[in-house]
């Protein structure tokens, strides 16, 4: 059954600047108008319980289209249904079925402990008491927050008051859970466990998650399938399988030595820039693996390592060439 | 309207936590009362002893004062009017927009439980500040207190919902404090400083039938010199105006939410 079914969908925004003239001053009066086309005519769809990946650089359109999903912004043009409803339309009927996590922004009440606002958001919901109360319970179990969703939310760390965040949005029971770059500013222990919770959501309770990201390593864990966005515009949509396979096959590898060493020739292994003992290095994990890379360093010369994807603006122009060829 | 008195009632909890702040306030406003008392002995020349000003002893004028500094502490028009800014800038809105319920509301709801935690403290010290300057109001009645609180809550409710309409101006501006100025600016030029009274004959009608009498002078001047009739008249002007406000503001929030540009998309 589709949830989410999404066709030709656009959002403009439209912003005035003043005319310059031809000698160079700017018109007092005159404004013109310039048309920024964030989302730009999309169509896909999403299964019940998938775990979709809805990922693309800063600006490239993935906010825009989670709050037209959600009902805060219309469209310009197209239509979305989800879970069988207009989102702007049928705002208020969705918001009893969906839930939201938006990064860096908070829906809690600082100065009150992560329990009275569970209370309060179970009241908002029309929930009872006591299911409320089983609720809470069984969220925290998941959680793990009973230690401390009883102290001030201002107290929390960025970690934990997300964790909140996110049983917050689900005391409800949503159909489908939205996340807007919900690891964004935590640390990589904070983001290595949002991911296992959202999984976690996904796979025991049966949720379907929509996630938006632009940090790569976020979705290669969650994800089953991957939209990709860029300037408005989907740029790919494939399972998390064929974006791995084809484009998420490259890691780079940074190593700080104590002493200059000479890398063998190897199918898969690309020296991208030496200097000094400063190595970073291309490893094709389709031809080759990390610990034959590793393998060719002595563990007492190793200073310093550091292993990263490949930036998703790299990804994209690879798709790029990929289309072009 | 059971999640508009959830809302009311953690709003209220959470503004129970930053006593620091409303004790700073409640400073304020006793010096200030102190400050107009001066002045207004001053222009009445020393103790008042009879002295009449547009139909108002000093005590009225101090009492009318006290009333009108009461709701001015008690609600500061910018506070409603940048909470609608913040939730637009900050991004927040999206939150806001996707539960189920009128965000407009949410609002007057959430900034209503401010303006009664600090009545409970402006209130009392306002009565004290009072009797410590000019002693008893002459022929108060305990039966006053009651149409008296419900006036100072009426009115509170309605300035409110006057400032929460220019905030919604903020869907389609993000930024509507010069709005708020203006309307502060107005209230009080025409509501706090002076009474109705004390503007020309052919301006006092237009003050009295306007929404300052109703959230303003018409309470302060309960409070002066107590009348049923004046207590009818006031508790009409502010459920007809709330009641319109009201209106106005729902259909504002209704074409607002179309224009609304959230940041980051």
């Amino acid at each position: 059954m589709k949830v989410i079914e999404v066709e030709n969908l656009r959002k403009e925004f439209v912003s005035k600047k003043r005319v310059t003239k031809p000698n160079g001053k700017k018109s007092i009066f005159k404004r013109e108008k310039s048309i920024k086309n964030a989302v730009d005519g999309i169509s896909f769809s999403v299964e019940e319980g998938e775990a979709l990946a809805f990922i693309g650089p800063n600006g490239a359109g993935k906010s825009t289209t989670i709050k037209m999903l959600t009902g805060i912004l219309y469209p310009t043009s197209g239509d979305v249904k989800v879970l069988g409803l207009n989102p702007s339309e049928d705002r208020i009927k969705l918001s009893y079925q969906i839930g939201s996590v938006f990064g860096q922004k908070e829906q809690l009440w600082v100065h009150l402990s992560a329990y009275e606002n569970f209370k309060f958001f179970g009241s908002i919901y029309d929930i009872k008491k006591d299911v409320l109360k089983a609720r809470i319970e069984e969220l925290a179990n998941i959680f793990e927050i009973n230690d401390f969703m009883h102290q001030p939310v201002k107290s929390l760390s960025l970690g934990q008051r997300m964790k909140c965040e996110m049983v917050a949005s689900l005391l409800h029971n949503p159909k489908m859970l939205f996340f807007d770059e919900p690891t964004i500013g935590l640390d990589p222990i904070a983001k290595e466990t949002l991911r296992k919770l959202i999984k976690k959501i996904n796979r025991e309770l049966g949720t379907t998650i929509f996630f938006t990201s632009h940090d790569v390593g976020d979705i290669e864990e969650v994800c089953k399938r991957v939209i990709i966005i860029n300037d408005g515009k989907i740029v790919l949509d494939d399972s998390m399988k064929n974006l791995k396979y084809h484009h998420l096959n490259k890691k780079i590898v940074e190593v700080n030595l104590k002493k200059n060493v000479t890398i063998p020739k190897k199918d898969g292994i690309t020296i991208l820039k030496a200097k000094e003992t400063l190595y970073k290095i291309e490893v094709d994990m389709n031809k080759t693996s990390m610990d034959e890379l590793l393998g060719m360093f002595k563990a007492d010369d190793l200073q310093d390592i550091t292993i990263s994807s490949t930036p998703l603006e790299d990804i994209i122009k690879d798709i790029y060439r990929g289309t072009n060829e | 309207m059971n999640k508009y008195l959830s809302i009311y009632a953690t709003s209220f909890k959470q503004e129970s936590k930053t006593l620091g702040n409303s004790i700073t306030s409640v400073i304020s406003f006793a010096v200030i009362i102190y400050i107009f008392k001066q002045l207004w002995g001053y222009i009445y020349g020393g103790g008042g002893g009879g002295t009449l000003i547009n139909g108002y002893t000093l005590d009225m004028m101090i009492w009318y004062m006290i009333m009108a500094e009461v709701l001015m502490y008690a609600l500061n028009g910018r506070t409603v009017t940048r909470a609608f800014a913040a939730d637009i800038k900050s991004g927040k809105i999206a939150y806001q927009l996707n539960k189920p319920y009128n965000y407009y509301s949410y609002q007057i709801a959430n900034q209503s439980a401010g303006f009664i935690w600090k009545l409970c403290f402006l209130v009392p010290t306002g009565i004290a500040m009072g009797l410590l300057l000019l002693g008893p109001i002459e022929n108060f009645s305990a039966l006053y207190i009651l149409p008296l609180l419900t006036s100072l809550i009426l009115a509170c409710l309605l300035l409110c919902i006057v400032y929460g309409t220019v905030g919604l101006l903020c869907f389609w501006i993000e930024e509507a404090t010069p709005f708020t100025w203006i309307v502060q600016k107005f209230v009080m030029l025409f509501g706090l400083f002076f009474p109705p009274e004390f503007f020309p004959t052919w301006l006092q009608p237009f003050i009295n039938y306007s929404p300052i009498y109703a959230m303003m002078s018409g309470p302060c001047k309960l409070l002066a010199s107590f009348s049923w009739d004046l207590f009818y008249t006031v508790t009409i002007s502010q459920v007809a105006y709330i009641a319109l406000f009201m209106v106005i503001g729902l259909l504002m929030y209704k074409f607002g939410t179309r224009k609304v540009n959230v940041n980051g998309g």
